[in-house]
């Protein structure tokens, strides 16, 4: 327990001095000051002005109506305020990206300065290695979370079951992004897969403009779920069937990359020779 | 006791291995220095030691206990100061000595009295980016012994110091090894491993050349001779005198009783013309 509280005061002081909290504290605030005071509630009626073709819609639902049937399954529901959907957008974009990202830079930040040799050759283990990575990071993502949130849709804060949700998805990409970084030597070389990894977690957010089947895919991308999860507990309430199936998803998703993680890190970057 | 029997290592993709059958024993309390040029294989031996590297062939006891037995918790014995000095640069001295103290068990010794000896006094809260490399080198030195740990590796612990510090260093190496830790020294600098080593192994190409106190090594390989410069009819002259020669022996008595000698020197072998008879290569190369 001491030397993971060591390790954990170690990370929390890096953390800091490499401004990964300021970071946080300022995209936060930013993000969540937009949302709260530049975008409005609603669009207005006048959807077209968005480059929506609301008539050529209309045409369609006629013509479509000889051979399909729709149902209305909420008649009486809602539209959600469109700065509060947004909140869960960032949640997928700003959360989930830089939780995977400040863990990989912790990690290639301890193998470039050697730091991570010395830690080798002391009774460290590869779980207080992970452990205090994770702990702060997740301190990070709830930072983040609580501002962002905090200005944007406050009363979202007072629920819990969208803390588990972010707390489970944050964790995952921290994990998946120290994992990464086991195979990486420096920060030149993990640009590239940031890039990607970053533009697969944003895709999601496409469904929320179109429905098309064409990203049904994106099903498997912990962003999906951090944003119709977080979406459907905000909006339709916690036990909901979107919002159990979110969290589902996030603790196999939580489960899965610790898995992959502790061995990852005992395996490859602490490995002990014998 | 720290015993190395026949440790091989080769490294990925390499066509020869890096140490060949390295062998050789540190008593309880000792130091033994490896003294050997750039690319000998010191760092090896000593990083296959700490399971940095893995150990390929050979093997490696620590008091009888094989390497590859020993859990994490063996890694509370030893201190390691690496030659390159792996630090958080963002964080000041007593920052990163603190940094791990929580990793090893208590009791540990006082940081900032060590940080005082080395000359790192006024420096403890100063961040370790604005360290000069000498003084990145005594930061690391300080951080392997905070732990008071049971076998101790240096390596080249007197590189980019000033000869005052290197004395204050090669001292605190003195005191560790009398309170009873076992230490192995990996060096170029001759000097260094000559005033603290007990015993000296010479490493070449992954070989060792010879191995034995520098005492016996210097008798070994070293002349029984003097240099003398005296006056001669009023001019300085230079001489070898050998002492296992009958004749040089005599002329030399006749010197001394005249009091003709200017200076004397003794012509006994230095580790470094060793290694150079014994290899053909300088030690500093």
């Amino acid at each position: 327990m001491s030397r993971l509280s060591s390790l954990l005061r170690l990370d929390a002081k890096l953390a800091w001095e490499h401004k990964l909290v300021h970071v946080t504290v300022v995209v936060a605030a930013v993000f969540g000051a937009l949302l709260r005071f530049a975008v409005p509630a609603e669009f207005g009626p006048d959807l077209g002005e968005f480059g929506l073709d609301i008539e050529g819609l209309d045409a369609l639902a006629e013509t479509t109506a000889a051979w399909a049937s729709v149902t209305v399954l909420e008649p009486g529901a809602s539209k959600p305020p469109v700065n509060q959907l947004l909140v869960a957008v960032l949640y997928a974009l700003d959360l989930c990206i830089l939780g995977f990202m400040f863990g990989s830079v912790m990690v290639l930040q301890d193998k470039e300065h050697g730091t991570v040799r010395y830690f080798r050759v002391s009774p460290g283990t590869g779980f207080d290695y992970v452990a205090s990575k994770l702990l702060v990071n997740l301190g990070l993502s709830l930072l983040n979370f609580t501002i962002l949130t905090g200005f944007a849709a406050p009363l979202a804060l007072l629920e819990p079951a969208l803390w588990l949700l972010i707390v489970l998805v944050c964790a995952g990409m921290t994990l998946v992004g120290m994992s990464l970084s086991m195979f990486l030597r420096n920060i030149a070389q993990w640009f590239f897969p940031m890039i990607v990894v970053s533009t697969l977690l944003a895709l999601p957010t496409y469904l929320i403009v179109v429905q098309t089947p064409a990203l049904a895919w994106t099903w498997w991308l912990p962003s999906y779920h951090i944003l119709f999860g977080a979406e459907a507990i905000m909006f339709e309430g916690a036990a909901t069937a979107p919002a159990l199936a979110a969290l589902a998803y996030a603790a196999v998703f939580c489960a899965l990359t610790t898995l992959t993680c502790v061995p990852a890190v005992r395996g490859r970057l602490l490995r002990e020779a014998r | 006791m720290l015993e190395v029997d026949k440790l091989t290592y080769t490294y990925r993709g390499a066509e020869a291995p890096a140490v060949r059958e390295v062998s050789f024993r540190i008593e309880t309390g000792q130091i033994f220095g490896f003294l050997g040029p750039s690319g000998a294989g010191k760092t090896t031996v000593q990083q296959v030691m700490t399971r940095l590297l893995e150990l390929q062939g050979g093997e490696v006891r620590y008091d009888q206990r094989p390497l590859a037995e020993l859990g994490r918790s063996f890694f509370a014995e030893i201190g390691v100061s690496f030659e390159h000095p792996n630090l958080f640069p963002r964080l000041t001295g007593r920052e990163n000595l603190d940094a791990f103290m929580g990793l090893y068990p208590k009791p540990h010794l006082d940081p900032v009295e060590l940080m005082e000896r080395v000359g790192l006094g006024d420096a403890l809260d100063k961040k370790a980016e604005d360290y000069s490399k000498g003084m990145k080198q005594r930061l690391v030195f300080v951080r392997a012994l905070l732990h008071r740990p049971k076998y101790l590796f240096f390596d080249e612990p007197s590189s980019g110091l000033d000869p005052a510090t290197a004395r204050v260093v090669m001292a605190i190496i003195r005191e560790q090894k009398q309170r009873g830790a076992t230490i192995l020294l990996t060096t170029h600098d001759m000097l260094v491993a000559d005033k603290l080593a007990d015993t000296i192994a010479f490493l070449h190409d992954g070989v060792i050349a010879a191995s034995d106190t520098p005492r016996a090594l210097k008798l070994m390989h070293g002349e029984r001779a003097v240099r003398v410069e005296h006056r001669q009819n009023g001019v300085l002259t230079s001489e070898t005198l050998f002492l296992d020669d009958d004749d040089d022996r005599e002329y030399l008595a006749s010197l001394m009783a005249n009091g003709e000698i200017e200076t004397l020197h003794s012509q006994e072998a230095t580790l470094d013309s060793i290694f150079v008879k014994l290899t053909g290569k300088e030690l500093a190369a």
